[in-house]
């Protein structure tokens, strides 16, 4: 059995709660603003290796992108970033490509989701990243997306 | 700005259910493209509170506002339906305002003026149309820097008074879309690093 707590404005919480809830893991809530992952007695301090450990196979990322989204996580106000994403994924979805790996989201679009969604709130407009905006819109259309206060679903 | 008609997206941003958000002269838009194929440029406020349609959702024939759900139909911006009033309909004066969108060579094209000129004649050749670049730097610090190159049409979206997108079509199959994006990439950045 998996069990989580964590504060619900937290974008660290936010990302394993997107993992569970997308990929369909079965978990526990429990109180406490602390982030604390257990999976069968063995806790997990760190919520990237967490990520990536508990990511079924077809969940798992490449490692540029996985690596892209932590720099994102720990730079979150980096235009430069944004560019980045933004000419990746425009290319991507000429190249059959719709998520940031290929075809079916990973952990990277997960890694890279909070700090696209939170950043009008850290004050970076997404107007000048299009295909950035549109990839938000494929991620909150995936089924068993949840929120977080500030991010909203889209009806299919 | 002058009296023109600008392109403000390409056809392909505009993807199904989707909400582009974009600005011209510092007017902030909503494109959408309704389930028939019509693109709708729509100031991007809602005539209720003044959010932002842009964070609401395209439900296929009509926009809904993400604050209180209101709902404006394709082509007309008309309120169509207001949840907290369910058997209430709207009056005829409670609307998105709207602009004129045309569709030509790839791109969408809108004006806010009531006589512009024509859009530029760019005559039969298919244009593949080049991913936007996003500049910050104003469009007169841009217009002098565009290359002259054959089968490379370019156009330039003034956003506000500091911020300019430039819009590519190609017409020479030779030169990949990464080719044409990494020269614009470059150019952008030579004019955003002389730009105080």
């Amino acid at each position: 059995m998996i069990s989580l707590s964590g504060s619900p404005l937290s974008r660290e919480t936010y990302r394993i709660r997107l993992l569970f809830d997308l990929a369909g893991l079965a978990y526990e809530t429990l109180d406490g603003a602390e982030l604390r992952i257990e999976v069968e007695g063995e806790r997990f301090e760190d919520a990237w290796r967490a990520l990536s450990r508990l990511a079924p196979p077809d969940w798992q990322a490449d490692g540029r992108w996985f690596a892209f989204a932590r720099r994102l996580a720990s730079s979150p106000t980096d235009t430069a970033l944004f560019r980045e994403l933004d000419q990746h994924l425009w290319f991507g979805e000429r190249e059959g490509s719709p998520f940031l790996c290929g075809d079916h989201p990973t952990v990277a679009d997960i890694g890279c989701f909070p700090e696209v969604m939170m950043s009008e709130q850290a004050g970076i407009s997404r107007m000048p990243y299009p295909a950035l905006r549109r990839w938000s819109d494929r991620v909150r259309r995936l089924p068993g997306f949840t929120v977080m206060p500030g991010i909203f679903t889209l009806p299919a | 700005m002058s009296s023109s008609w600008y392109p403000v997206a390409s056809g392909d941003d505009l993807a199904p259910r989707h909400v582009f958000h974009t600005a011209l002269g510092g007017q902030e838009l909503a494109l959408w493209r309704d389930d028939a194929g019509f693109a709708n440029v729509w100031e991007n406020r809602c005539p209720h509170r003044g959010v932002r349609l842009t964070i609401g959702a395209n439900l296929g024939t009509e926009l809904r506002c993400q604050y209180h759900g209101w709902r404006f139909s394709s082509g007309s911006g008309q309120c169509a339906a207001i949840p907290a009033h369910p058997g209430f309909t709207p009056s005829q004066g409670l609307k998105v305002k709207t602009y004129p969108c045309v569709e030509r060579y790839g791109l969408v094209w809108t004006t806010l003026d009531e006589s512009p000129e024509d859009i530029p004649d760019l005559g039969a050749a298919a244009w593949r149309s080049l991913r936007a670049i996003f500049v910050e730097a104003p469009l007169a610090a841009i217009a002098p820097h565009l290359p002259e190159q054959t089968g490379l049409a370019l156009f330039l979206q003034p956003v506000s008074e500091t911020r300019t997108v430039i819009h590519g079509l190609s017409g020479d199959m030779s030169f990949s879309p990464r080719q044409h994006d990494d020269a614009l990439t470059r150019l952008r950045d030579r004019i955003e690093s002389a730009t105080p």
